[in-house]
């Protein structure tokens, strides 16, 4: 279940910048 | 002579006087007792912010809604109290969810998540990004992927503006996570500051002991610590809510979100007692049901779904099993492993007796519904 979860970030995060402002 | 039957009549009509006014206090007290439930689910009213605390019973679910009716949820209680998150969704008029966080992977917190999203639109959603091997934490990541949300994983120094005035501020968790705490789960929950014009809120999520003390060496680096109102750590567990840490927020307010007849000692009376020292207001759900916050940045509001008497809100629990390990405050003979459900503290008050008598007299009033203005009791610190 731990590497289901650490999969499952990974692909989420995938290609995610180091972004500190969001406008929502 | 001739007074003598003026006197009778006057002495007749007074029970008649006496009941109508009894008759009318009555109806004033109805009228106002419902415009105050009113309150509870009720569609924010323009320019204001509205933080709610949604009764969910053993876990947290608040709900920010925007004056431009923007919403963000920070998490969604329990999996058995599911349906009420998605009831007061509906009821409160949110259609789209434009931030959704999930404190940390606990299922007191994330629970009822995968429901929501499959309930509501939501437009981003930001974790705490720890790997827990729990069926509910991938389960709620899956239907992150299969909704197609857009995914962050937080860290402090991070800033959401939800539309024109409304900030909230990530404080924790940083970059290198704590390891080797109680609960590396907890230790690691995002910590977030709203911030509404004067107006200020701390979201702790179930931070820990060292949450709080990394958190008070960086204070000030990102967003300040200091909040108007704080929503206590870990549903009042004696494991944090530090004397530092409360000295470093200074809050007004605090608000602790606990099951009714949790055997799991939430809230703490050593948590209360630190509490008491601070601040002049105590809200919990598993008391007073839902709890309103309206604001608009510079006074606030605070209605609760139930009137309850503020000597029974500073009343903790004891665990119903404990094991034996040393808690933040000093440790009492004799108490560990006892199973009293409820307890006041034994300990002198450590607050004026002015402020005492008044606390308690506000909460026999109903409606409970109390106004701030901005600076008002910054004398007392």
């Amino acid at each position: 279940e731990r590497r289901r979860a650490e999969e499952l970030l990974r692909e989420l995060t995938r290609g995610q910048s180091d972004e500190k402002r969001f406008k929502l | 002579m001739a007074r003598r039957p003026r006197a009778r009549a006057a002495q007749s009509r007074s029970p008649r006087r006496t009941l109508l006014l009894l008759l009318l206090s009555v109806l004033l007290l109805t009228a106002v007792f419902l415009l105050h439930r009113l309150e509870i689910g009720r569609r924010p009213p323009p320019g204001r912010l509205t933080v709610v605390a949604l009764d969910v019973g053993q876990g947290d679910s608040f709900l920010i809604l925007t004056p431009e009716r923007k919403a963000v949820l920070i998490d969604a209680g329990p999996p058995e109290t599911a349906d009420r998150v998605r009831e007061a969704l509906a009821r409160y008029g949110v259609t789209q969810l434009d931030l959704v966080i999930a404190t940390h992977p606990h299922a007191d917190h994330i629970g009822g998540m995968t429901a929501v999203l499959d309930a509501i639109p939501v437009r981003l959603f930001l974790d705490s990004g720890q790997p827990y091997p729990t069926r509910t934490y991938t389960r709620m990541l899956e239907k992150i992927r299969e909704k197609g949300i857009r995914f962050v994983v937080a860290e402090a120094g991070q800033e959401f503006e939800i539309g024109t005035g409304v900030t909230l501020s990530i404080l924790a968790p940083f970059p290198t996570r704590l390891r080797g705490t109680r609960s590396d789960e907890n230790a690691n929950s995002i910590v977030a500051r709203l911030q509404y014009g004067a107006f200020s809120m701390l979201f702790t999520g179930d931070s820990e002991r060292e949450t709080e003390e990394r958190l008070l060496e960086h204070d000030g680096t990102t967003a300040p610590l200091q909040a108007r109102v704080l929503k206590v750590a870990h549903h009042g567990s004696r494991h944090s809510t530090t004397h530092a840490f409360l000295a470093s927020v200074r809050p007004e307010v605090a608000i602790i979100s606990c099951g009714a007849e949790n055997e799991y000692g939430h809230p703490a009376p050593e948590t209360l007692d630190r509490l008491r020292r601070w601040v002049r207001e105590l809200h919990r759900t598993d008391l007073e049901g839902e709890i309103v916050l309206r604001t608009d940045g510079h006074r606030y509001e605070i209605h609760t779904e139930r009137a309850v008497a503020a000597e029974d809100l500073w009343r903790g629990r004891r665990p119903r099993f404990r094991a034996e390990e040393p808690s933040l405050s000093a440790p009492r003979n004799g108490r560990a492993g006892s199973s009293l459900p409820m307890e006041s503290s034994r300990e002198a008050p450590r607050t004026s007796p002015a402020r005492e008598r008044s606390s308690v007299k506000r909460g026999y009033e109903a409606p409970k519904e109390q106004m701030y203005e901005v600076g008002r009791g910054s004398d007392r610190r």
